[in-house]
């Protein structure tokens, strides 16, 4: 559709060639060691830059970067209120969890979020569960993300689409399963710096083309002053979906699994809270921006061929053609960021919190570290021969990974790692309350459920009494255990595990 | 392997504090936030253009936006330390 010059050729080949060298370098700094360890959480030495990198780029997907410029074309200013959570990501996404599962991976050496749950709670049952809700859900939200990549080379560099998505799998397993996480976590730093430089450049050169904001609001108005009213057009965002999108930005992203691992691969709390700054200012410039040029592109390119055009033809309908190139690698550097950072948290579910900690014969190293090559391959091509043809049910899937996983993790987490009432059974409970009531409602109402918000908004509403509920019903933890997660606290008091829960 | 002893006595209180500040953030954000920009894009009101933007959007999003990133520096690199 869009015409493929040597430039965006020349510029995507380029940004494949760093994130290659990047993966070899950060695997030449491999702290050697116990492969696992350096493996899933980079030996636990991350510093800020590559800490807030890494985690901005994996919370980024393909949806930020295609989605979010279609709804912005789509409905106008109101996608500005859509987003407006974003406000206090980086606080409630470090502030809630991240200084105590940084913690808490430190004394107790959990290298997986399964593990962080598994040894909390002391259950067996609690680890294989979310491992393997962490395969089926992470795997498939990969599946979408191939998808994506795919349509994106397809639709500026006229790649066809299989071989799209067997390049793109490829690639990113070559480099996830060759450096682990540090290379992953290196990648991802650099393609959240393409991210935002991409995105910056788009914005600014689509609003040169147009002659300035004023253009762009009387470009809208001319069209639908639906396209300027908070709500938008076809009642988009009414007040209940707005408050439903501030609970799922902030707290979907806390909730996160894979971004949890983050914090355990922290190396102290000084690099937490940099790391925490240095996102605040990463989110600041590149949410509105990217909103914005959905937003432009609505007056620039009008008429898309499908709403997931917004972003590549308003770049090329903005950019010259040698910044296209560059431009252009930033939604495949948001998808490839994500794919890496999922490869890794499935590989390591199989690996460490399905096989290695439910066996009794410990494995000898190099066992493991084939097992977990192969663990990051096999995953890898499941999830391109799915994405060959995808099935129908993916999108439920991708939902229930993005919010879902949130909905089921985020508050059995909270309360079993600030609350020393919390047991296995509130644990159990809070989980499958979150996971069926989630489902229930997706599947019963679609995105918006009683009095019109967010199924995710009800989950966390079911989730928390499930939790408090099976604690009371529940056997009291070991002291021992309590001891070992709260210390004093937990013998001064009840008062502190009360006003947590 | 594990290492308990590494701890401070203070760091599970200091980490609650820092989740419920982050909570009490995250409230105040919504409710100023949600609450303007549908106060101010009520009716004739949102067809309003300040600087070319939408003025519910000026103000009810981008203000809170600018006045909460401080918010956030200060809780990231100020609040954590002290308590740490």
């Amino acid at each position: 559709m869009y015409p493929a010059s040597a430039a965006v050729w020349t510029a995507f080949c380029f940004y494949l060639a760093v994130t290659f060298a990047l993966a070899w370098l950060a695997r030449r700094q491999a702290a050697g060691g116990n492969f696992l360890k350096e493996f899933f959480v980079g030996g636990r030495t991350l510093g800020p830059w590559v800490l807030g990198l890494t985690w901005i780029a994996t919370s980024a997907s393909g949806g930020t970067f295609i989605g979010a410029p279609s709804l912005g074309h789509a409905n106008g200013w109101s996608v500005m209120l859509w987003i407006s959570g974003y406000i206090v990501v980086a606080t409630v996404g470090f502030g809630l969890l991240g200084r105590r599962i940084a913690e808490i991976g430190r004394f107790s050496d959990a290298l997986t979020f399964s593990d962080l749950l598994r040894d909390r709670f002391d259950s067996r049952a609690v680890g294989i569960l979310s491992g393997i809700a962490l395969v089926v859900l992470h795997t498939s939200f990969i599946v979408a993300q191939h998808i994506a990549g795919a349509r994106v080379l397809e639709v500026v560099l006229g790649v066809p689409y299989v071989w799209g998505v067997t390049g793109l799998a490829l690639i990113v397993c070559l480099y996830t399963a060759y450096g682990g996480f540090r290379a992953v976590a290196w990648t991802d730093s650099f393609q959240a710096v393409v991210m935002l430089l991409g995105v910056l450049l788009t914005a600014g050169f689509a609003l040169r083309k147009l002659g300035g904001f004023q253009a762009v609001f009387d470009g809208l108005a001319a069209q639908s002053p639906d396209l300027l009213s908070p709500t938008g057009p076809a009642d988009f965002l009414p007040l209940p979906a707005a408050i439903s999108f501030f609970f799922v930005w902030p707290l979907a992203v806390a909730g996160s699994p894979s971004l949890m691992t983050r914090f355990l691969a922290c190396r102290d709390a000084a690099a937490l809270r940099r790391a925490s700054f240095l996102i605040g200012c990463y989110i600041l410039l590149l949410y509105p921006a990217i909103i914005f040029v959905g937003i432009a592109g609505r007056v620039l390119v009008p008429d898309l061929a499908a709403p997931d055009h917004a972003l590549p033809a308003t770049i090329l309908a903005a950019v010259p053609p040698l910044p296209a190139g560059f431009v252009l690698a930033a939604p495949l550097a948001a998808i490839m960021s994500t794919v890496s950072s999922f490869l890794l948290v499935s590989a390591s579910a199989v690996v460490r919190d399905l096989y290695q900690r439910n066996t009794r014969r410990p494995l000898p190293e190099n066992a493991v570290r084939r097992l977990t090559h192969l663990a990051t391959f096999a995953t890898a091509a499941a999830a391109a021969l799915f994405a060959l043809r995808p099935p129908d049910y993916l999108q439920y899937i991708v939902v229930f990974s993005g919010t879902g996983l949130a909905a089921t993790f985020l508050l059995p987490t909270v309360f079993g790692v600030y609350s020393p009432r919390m047991n296995r059974t509130g644990c159990l409970a809070g989980i499958a309350a979150g996971f069926c009531s989630f489902l229930l409602q997706y599947a019963l109402f679609g995105t918006r459920s009683f009095f019109g918000f967010d199924p995710f908004v009800w989950s966390l509403a079911v989730c928390a009494p499930a939790c408090l509920i099976g604690s009371r019903l529940g056997e009291p933890e070991p002291a021992e255990l309590l001891q070992r997660y709260f210390g004093d606290a937990r013998r001064k008091g009840s008062r502190a595990g009360a006003s947590a829960e | 392997m594990a290492r308990p002893d590494d701890r401070r006595p203070d760091d599970y209180r200091h980490a609650r504090r820092e989740a419920a500040g982050a909570v009490l953030i995250w409230a105040a954000a919504l409710i100023v936030t949600v609450g303007l920009s549908h106060a101010l894009g009520r009716g004739e009101t949102a067809a309003q253009s300040l600087w070319g933007i939408p003025r519910w959007v000026a103000l009810g999003v981008f203000a809170p936006w600018a006045v909460f990133f401080f918010i956030h520096v200060w809780f990231s690199l100020f609040f954590g330390r002290r308590r740490g």
